[in-house]
């Protein structure tokens, strides 16, 4: 899997990273990376295209969560203490909805593991390239 | 019954994966239930990759084959053993920022498999064997 870049100017700018190839245990760190590169310099609202992306296993729905606690400004999980234990990222009851981190395009396979782990609640998802820039 | 073996490596994932989607359409699958054994595999495998050995060298075998309307696949590894009583179950239904990472893995195997059995012996290894029922013609050649 590779990781391209992209900017886009709604209301407000926005990164978009697509994913190109499977995601899976081999390749969410490189991900988790290229996003973290991107805040870094910057980007403070990002938008992950899925749809080059055929597969998904729960690794790169780490990444999303890693992602999604990347651009709430806190610290990255520990990824590997997540693989053995529990622990708690953050606390914020109230906020639902993810302001800062948002889904293009996930193919039906994708979308499918997005929903049994019940990420689809969290994470807005989009079809469409400009709705989705437009909606931060 | 087609079995094969690759070394314990995350970069050995998409050729496993490919491997049972080969096996499972040659046994009759259906591409609905291939894609859910391709994923139950993955999350296996890369289980045993990271806890089975962490790190160390070893190796995973994989086994497909046809048991009735089923599709049985045996995932065996020869690291450390494998308790899922000690897997906590995800919290599915609490907002992102107060979910822990991992346990994601066994909670979508369990969701896409119809059984999933864990055994552990001294001299044969770990083995998860896992069986997902087809579903008439549509899942049959």
């Amino acid at each position: 899997m590779n990781v391209t870049v992209s900017q886009a100017q709604g209301r407000v700018p926005v990164t978009i990273l697509q994913t190109h190839g499977d995601l899976d245990a081999a390749s969410y760190r490189a991900l988790i990376e290229m996003a973290q590169e991107e805040w870094r310099a910057g980007a403070s609202n990002l938008l992950l295209d899925l749809s080059d992306t055929p597969y998904m296993s729960s690794s790169g729905v780490v990444a999303l969560q890693s992602i999604a606690a990347l651009v709430r400004d806190e610290d990255p999980p520990d990824l590997e203490a997540g693989w053995d234990a529990f622990h708690s990222i953050a606390r914020d009851r109230d906020e639902g909805l993810q302001p800062h981190f948002k889904l293009l395009n996930p193919q039906p396979r994708v979308a499918r593991v997005l929903e049994m782990v019940g990420f689809t609640r969290f994470l807005e998802v989009y079809s469409d390239l400009e709705a989705a820039v437009a909606s931060f | 019954m087609v079995t094969m073996r690759w070394q314990a490596d995350v970069d050995q994932l998409g050729a496993i994966r490919d491997f049972v989607a080969e096996a499972g359409r040659s046994l009759g699958a259906g591409e609905r239930a291939i894609l859910d054994l391709q994923l139950a595999v993955d999350e296996i495998c890369s289980n045993s990759v990271r806890h089975g050995y962490g790190g160390r060298e070893g190796q995973i075998e994989v086994t497909v084959e046809r048991a009735g309307q089923s599709i049985e696949v045996v995932v065996r590894d020869w690291g450390r053993a494998f308790d899922p009583d000690q897997v906590p179950k995800p919290a599915l239904d609490i907002p992102l920022e107060e979910r822990s990472l991992g346990g994601l893995g066994l909670y979508l195997v369990r969701q896409v498999m119809d059984d999933v059995r864990f055994e552990f012996d001294r001299d044969r290894g770990n083995s998860v064997t896992m069986v997902k029922r087809l579903n008439g013609e549509r899942e049959l050649r």
